[in-house]
C-alpha cells in the first residue's frame, strides 16, 4: 500500500506538472516521431549546392556539370576560382569543383574540389557524391579508350587467324606427305617378304609330290582294308547259315556296298586323283617357274629400294619435325588469337575492372533502422536522467521533504520508490516508442526480444541511476536539468552519432570503451540489427551489471 | 496538564562550523502543556524545534523523549531511536510542508499511509481532520490553489494525520492575517484540550500569552528563562503605560509640572501624552491635580499592563546592550497596543470538536 501509494504520488506530481509532464512524459515520443517522419521524408539525394569554374568549358566540364544537375544538385557556374572558393567560406555552395582546361582523353585532367571540412557531418558525404559524378564522367572517358583498344586487338586477332589458317593448311599438306612417305617405306620394306614367299612356293613342289604319294599309300591301304572287310562279309555269310532274312539281306547289302565303295575308290585313284595331281604338279612347275622369274626382279629391285630406303626415312623425319614445328606455331597462333580476343576483355571490364559492390551484414537496410537502436538509447539516457534527477531534487528540495523525514518510513524507501516509478515511466516510453516505431519502422527490430528487452532494461536501470546522482549532486531542478542535459551532451559527443570514435585521439577512444551511451547503443544495435543472443552479449551486460552496482552503492 | 515530561534536554548545543547556534540548553517539556519558544529572529528557534526531533543533530548534549505505553514511560533518545520517535510527534513547519500538486485529501492519505496507518484509520482521521480545519470543501482542490490560511490549516493536519501525543508548530501564524492567525490559535487549543502536548514557536509574543502554559525566551542560542507568561511578565516588566488625551492639550506644561517620583519616562505621542510608571495610581492623582490648575479638560485616559512584548524587549535590554532586531510585527504591535484584552483567554473545545483520532498502529503515547 506504502508503495503504491509514493508510486501514485511521483506520478501525480510530474503528471500535474506541466513542464515535467511535457519535457518528461511527451517530450520522447515526440522526438522519435520527428526524427521518424525526418528521415521517413528523406531520400538519398542531397539539397547540395555546388559552384563549379572551369577557364575553359570542355566536354568533360560540360558533362559533369550535366551530371550534377541530372542528380537534382544545385550547380552555380562561377567566372572566377576565387569567387567559387569565397563562396565555400561563406556557405553559398557546399563544395567548388575547378576543371582545368586540358580536353579529356589526350591527357589526365585535373579536378580540384574545394570543402568546407568544418561540415564534418555531411563533407565527406558530399565529397563521395562529386567523386561519384566525376567518376561517372570518367568512366565514360575510359571506356571509350578502353574500346579504341579493343577495336585494335580484334584487327589483329583477326590477322593471327588467317596466319592460323595457313599454317593448319601447311601442316595438313606435310601430315599428307607424311603419311605417303610412311606407305612408300612400307612398300619398300615389304619387298625382302616376297623373296621369303618364293622359298615357300619352291617348297610347295616337294609338298605336292609328298600329297600323291601319300594319296597312294591311303588308296592301298583302303584298298586292303576294304579286301579284308570283303573277306570278313564272305566269312559273316557263310557262318550265317541260321540266320534270319533281314541279316542276310543286310549282309548282302554290305557285301554291294563295299564293292560300290571299290569302285568308286578305283575310279577316284586311278583317273581323277592321278590326272588332278598331274594337273596340279604342272601347275606349280609353272608358278615356281614365274617365282623364280619374279624373284630376280625383286633382287634387283630390292637393291634399287636398300639405295631409296635411307632418303625416304630422311624425308619422313624432315617432314615429322616440320609439321610439329608449324602445330607449335598454329597453337602459338590459336592462343595468341583466344588472347586477342579475349572473352573477359570488354570495354566495361578494361574501364572498370574492379566492380565492388557494398553487402550489408544487417538484416535492415533503411537508414532510420539503422539509426532506430541509437536513438532509442539517447532518448532513454536524457529522459532517464531527466526523470530522475528531476524526481530526486523535487523530492529532496520540496517542502513536504521534511514531513516525509519526520514520517517513519525510511528515505531509503523513498530512493527506490523514485527509482521504480522512473524505471516504470520509461518501459512505458519505450514500449509505446516501440509500438509507435512499428508502424513506420518497415524492418523487424525485434530480432531477438530476449536480449532486446534486457539490455533495454539495463539501459534504463544505468541511466537512471545515473540521474539519480546528478539529482543528489544538484540543489535545484534547473541545475539538475543542465547538469543531466550536460552529461548527456558530452556522452553524447564522444559516441559515434556525431564524431567516429576511430577518429578521436587515441585517450579519448580510450575512455569512450566507458561511455555508457556507447557502450548501451551498440549492444542494443547488435541485438536490433543483428539479433545476437543474451549469451552473446552476457559479457558486455555484465560488464554493465557491474556499472549499476557501483552506482546504487553510490546513490545510497 | 501533569507533572510527566515528553521531552528532556540537556545541555544540547548546537553548532555550525565556528558559528554556535545553541549553546546549553537544559530544560523538560512536560506531557499535554503548550510551550511557546520565543526569541528574535536568528536564536534558534527552528533549529531547537529541528533538534527536538532530530532532523538536525546535536553537536552536544542529549534530547530525550518519553513515550507513554501501556507497560509504562519508555525513554528513547532521538537519534537513536529516530523511527520510533517519529511516529510520536506531529511537525507544522514554518513553511507549509506538503504537496502542491496533490490535493487536499491526497496529502492526508499520502502521509497517513507514510506513517503506517491502516485505511479504515486513514478514511476515519481525513474525515475528522477536514471537518476540524475546515478543509471539508476544499478536500479535493490542489493544495496549491488553496489560501495561506487553509494551507497552513492544512499542514497542520497533515502533521496530526497519525494523531500524534505531541505537536510540533514552527511560527504557525507567520504571514497570516489577525483573523486567520485567531482561526490557527482556536485549533491547537482544541488540539491541546484532547491531551496533546504543543511545542510551538512565534513572534506573536501577546497571542502566546493567553495560549501557552509556558514560554521559553532563548536569545542568542541561550536559554534565558522558561516559565509561565505571568511569571515571566512580572519578573521582567513592571512598567505600566498611562496615556491621556487633554483638551486644550497643553503637554508641555503639564510635562513640566507632573514631578512624580515614580515616573519612569513621559512623551509627546500625536494627541497623547505618554506617561510610564511602575505606580500608576500615584501617578494619576498627581496627574488630575496638574490638570485641574492648568484648567485642562481630561478627554481620554488608559492604562496599558504590562505584556510579553515588553517582557521581550525588557529582557533583550537587559540582557545585551546591543540592539537585537525585532520583527517589525512584534514592534508595532507593541507600539500599538492599547487594548489590554486583546486576545481572548483560552476557552474549553466544544464537544463535537473533539479529536478522537485514530492512533498510529505502533504509535507510542
Amino acid at each position: 500500500m506504502k508503495l503504491l501509494a509514493v508510486l501514485a504520488k511521483n506520478m501525480k506530481l510530474l503528471f500535474r506538472n506541466k513542464e515535467s509532464a511535457f519535457t518528461i512524459i511527451f517530450g520522447p515520443i515526440l522526438i522519435i516521431l520527428l526524427v521518424s517522419f525526418a528521415f521517413l521524408g528523406a531520400t538519398d539525394d542531397y539539397t547540395i549546392r555546388v559552384g563549379t569554374y572551369a577557364p575553359v568549358h570542355t566536354s568533360f566540364s560540360d558533362a559533369v556539370i550535366k551530371g550534377l544537375n541530372q542528380k537534382n544538385y544545385h550547380v552555380s557556374v562561377y567566372p572566377k576560382e576565387d569567387s567559387c572558393v569565397e563562396s565555400v567560406q561563406t556557405g553559398a555552395v557546399h563544395a567548388c569543383m575547378v576543371f582545368d582546361s586540358e580536353e579529356a582523353g589526350n591527357t589526365t585532367v585535373p579536378v580540384t574540389f574545394y570543402l568546407d571540412l568544418s561540415r564534418t557531418n555531411i563533407i565527406y558525404q558530399i565529397a563521395d557524391d562529386l567523386a561519384d559524378v566525376v567518376d561517372v564522367q570518367s568512366d565514360v572517358i575510359r571506356s571509350a579508350l578502353a574500346g579504341d583498344v579493343l577495336m585494335r586487338l580484334q584487327s589483329a586477332s583477326i590477322l593471327v587467324e588467317q596466319n592460323r589458317n595457313a599454317s593448319q593448311k601447311i601442316i595438313n599438306g606435310m601430315t599428307a606427305v607424311a603419311d605417303e612417305l610412311k606407305t612408300a617405306r612400307e612398300a619398300l620394306e615389304k619387298v625382302s617378304v616376297m623373296e621369303q614367299n618364293v622359298t615357300d612356293v619352291k617348297q610347295l613342289r616337294g609338298y605336292h609330290l609328298g600329297l600323291g604319294q601319300n594319296v597312294r599309300h591311303v588308296t592301298n591301304i583302303s584298298y586292303a582294308t576294304l579286301d579284308r572287310s570283303l573277306a570278313m562279309i564272305r566269312e559273316l555269310e557263310r557262318s550265317c547259315i541260321d540266320c534270319d532274312e533281314v541279316t542276310i539281306t543286310r549282309i548282302k547289302q554290305l557285301k554291294d556296298d563295299i564293292d560300290d565303295v571299290q569302285e568308286e575308290m578305283l575310279i577316284i585313284s586311278e583317273d581323277t586323283t592321278k590326272k588332278q595331281l598331274a594337273d596340279a604338279d604342272l601347275l606349280i612347275k609353272y608358278a615356281v617357274e614365274d617365282i623364280v622369274n619374279l624373284e630376280s626382279s625383286a633382287r634387283n629391285a630390292t637393291s634399287s629400294t636398300a639405295i631409296a630406303l635411307p632418303n625416304v626415312v630422311d624425308a619422313q623425319i624432315v617432314t615429322g619435325a616440320s609439321a610439329k614445328e608449324l602445330q607449335r606455331i598454329t597453337t602459338k597462333l590459336a592462343y595468341t588469337k583466344e588472347f586477342l580476343e579475349g572473352k573477359a576483355y570488354n570495354e566495361d571490364a578494361l574501364a572498370k575492372p574492379i566492380a565492388t559492390s557494398i553487402v550489408s551484414v544487417t538484416v535492415v537496410d533503411d537508414r532510420l533502422s539503422f539509426t532506430y537502436p541509437y536513438l532509442l538509447v539517447l532518448v532513454i539516457m536524457f529522459i532517464g536522467m531527466l526523470l530522475s534527477s528531476i524526481l530526486i531534487v523535487t523530492d529532496k528540495t520540496s517542502r513536504a521533504a521534511f514531513r516525509n523525514f519526520t514520517t517513519p518510513t525510511s528515505d531509503g524507501y523513498h530512493i527506490f520508490v523514485s527509482f521504480l516509478t522512473a524505471f516504470i515511466l520509461l518501459v512505458a516510453e519505450v514500449a509505446v516508442i516501440l509500438l509507435l516505431s512499428a508502424s513506420f519502422v518497415s524492418q523487424p527490430l525485434l530480432l531477438n526480444i530476449g536480449s532486446t528487452l534486457a539490455i533495454l532494461c539495463a539501459t534504463i536501470i544505468l541511466f537512471t541511476f545515473i540521474g539519480m546522482i546528478i539529482g543528489y549532486l544538484s540543489k535545484t531542478q534547473e541545475a539538475a536539468m543542465i547538469a543531466s542535459i550536460s552529461v548527456g551532451s558530452i556522452l553524447l559527443f564522444v559516441s559515434n552519432i556525431i564524431i567516429p570514435v576511430e577518429t578521436m585521439a587515441l585517450v579519448v577512444q580510450w575512455l569512450t570503451q566507458f561511455n555508457p551511451y556507447l557502450i548501451m547503443s551498440e549492444l542494443l544495435k547488435k541485438s536490433m540489427l543483428y539479433g545476437v543472443s543474451i549469451e552473446q552479449v552476457s559479457r558486455d551486460l555484465f560488464g554493465v551489471l557491474v556499472l549499476i552496482i557501483v552506482l546504487f552503492l553510490c546513490t545510497k | 496538564m501533569g507533572g510527566d515530561t515528553v521531552f528532556l534536554i540537556r545541555d544540547v548545543s548546537k553548532h555550525y562550523a565556528s558559528r554556535e547556534i545553541l549553546a546549553g540548553l537544559t530544560f523538560d517539556i512536560k506531557k499535554g502543556e503548550i510551550l511557546g519558544i520565543i526569541g528574535a529572529s536568528g536564536a534558534g528557534k527552528t533549529t531547537f524545534l529541528h533538534m527536538l526531533v532530530g532532523f538536525v543533530p546535536s553537536t552536544a548534549g542529549d534530547i530525550l523523549f518519553h513515550a507513554y505505553t501501556p507497560r509504562g514511560v519508555i525513554e528513547y533518545n532521538v537519534l537513536e531511536h529516530q523511527s520510533l520517535v517519529n511516529k510520536s510527534y506531529g511537525f507544522a513547519s514554518q513553511y507549509p510542508s506538503f504537496y502542491e500538486k496533490l490535493t487536499v485529501i491526497e496529502n492526508l492519505h499520502y502521509f497517513g499511509t507514510m506513517y503506517g496507518l491502516s485505511h479504515d484509520a486513514l478514511v476515519r482521521n481525513t474525515e475528522i481532520l477536514l471537518k476540524l480545519m475546515e478543509l471539508k470543501a476544499s478536500a479535493h482542490l490542489l493544495a496549491e490553489h488553496l489560501s495561506g490560511g487553509m494551507k497552513r490549516r492544512l499542514d497542520i493536519a497533515c502533521a496530526l494525520i497519525h494523531n500524534p501525543p505531541v505537536l510540533i508548530l514552527d511560527e504557525p501564524t507567520a504571514d497570516l492575517d489577525p483573523v486567520l492567525r485567531s482561526h490557527i490559535w482556536e485549533v491547537v487549543k482544541r488540539i491541546n484540550a484532547r491531551g496533546t502536548t504543543v511545542i510551538l514557536s512565534s513572534h506573536h509574543l501577546n497571542e502566546l500569552d493567553t495560549l501557552c502554559n509556558r514560554i521559553a525566551i532563548l536569545k542568542d542560542g541561550k536559554l534565558v528563562d522558561i516559565d509561565s507568561p505571568d511569571k515571566l511578565k512580572s519578573k521582567y516588566s513592571r512598567t505600566q503605560e498611562l496615556m491621556i488625551e487633554t483638551f486644550p492639550g497643553n503637554y508641555d506644561e503639564v510635562m513640566k509640572r507632573l514631578k512624580a517620583d515614580n515616573i519612569t519616562s513621559i512623551v509627546r505621542e500625536g494627541t497623547y501624552l505618554t506617561i510610564k510608571t511602575e505606580n500608576p495610581e500615584r501617578v494619576i492623582s498627581s496627574l488630575l491635580q496638574v490638570l485641574n490648575k492648568l484648567n485642562e479638560s481630561l478627554l481620554d485616559i488608559k492604562l496599558i499592563k504590562p505584556n510579553l512584548d515588553n517582557v521581550f524587549v525588557t529582557i533583550y535590554k537587559k540582557t545585551a546592550p546591543h540592539t537585537t532586531s525585532l520583527d517589525s510585527s512584534t514592534s508595532s504591535h507593541s507600539k500599538t497596543a492599547t487594548d489590554v484584552q486583546r486576545v481572548a483567554k483560552p476557552q474549553p473545545l466544544a464537544k463535537d470538536h473533539s479529536l478522537l483520532l485514530e492512533k498510529t498502529k505502533n504509535g507510542a503515547r
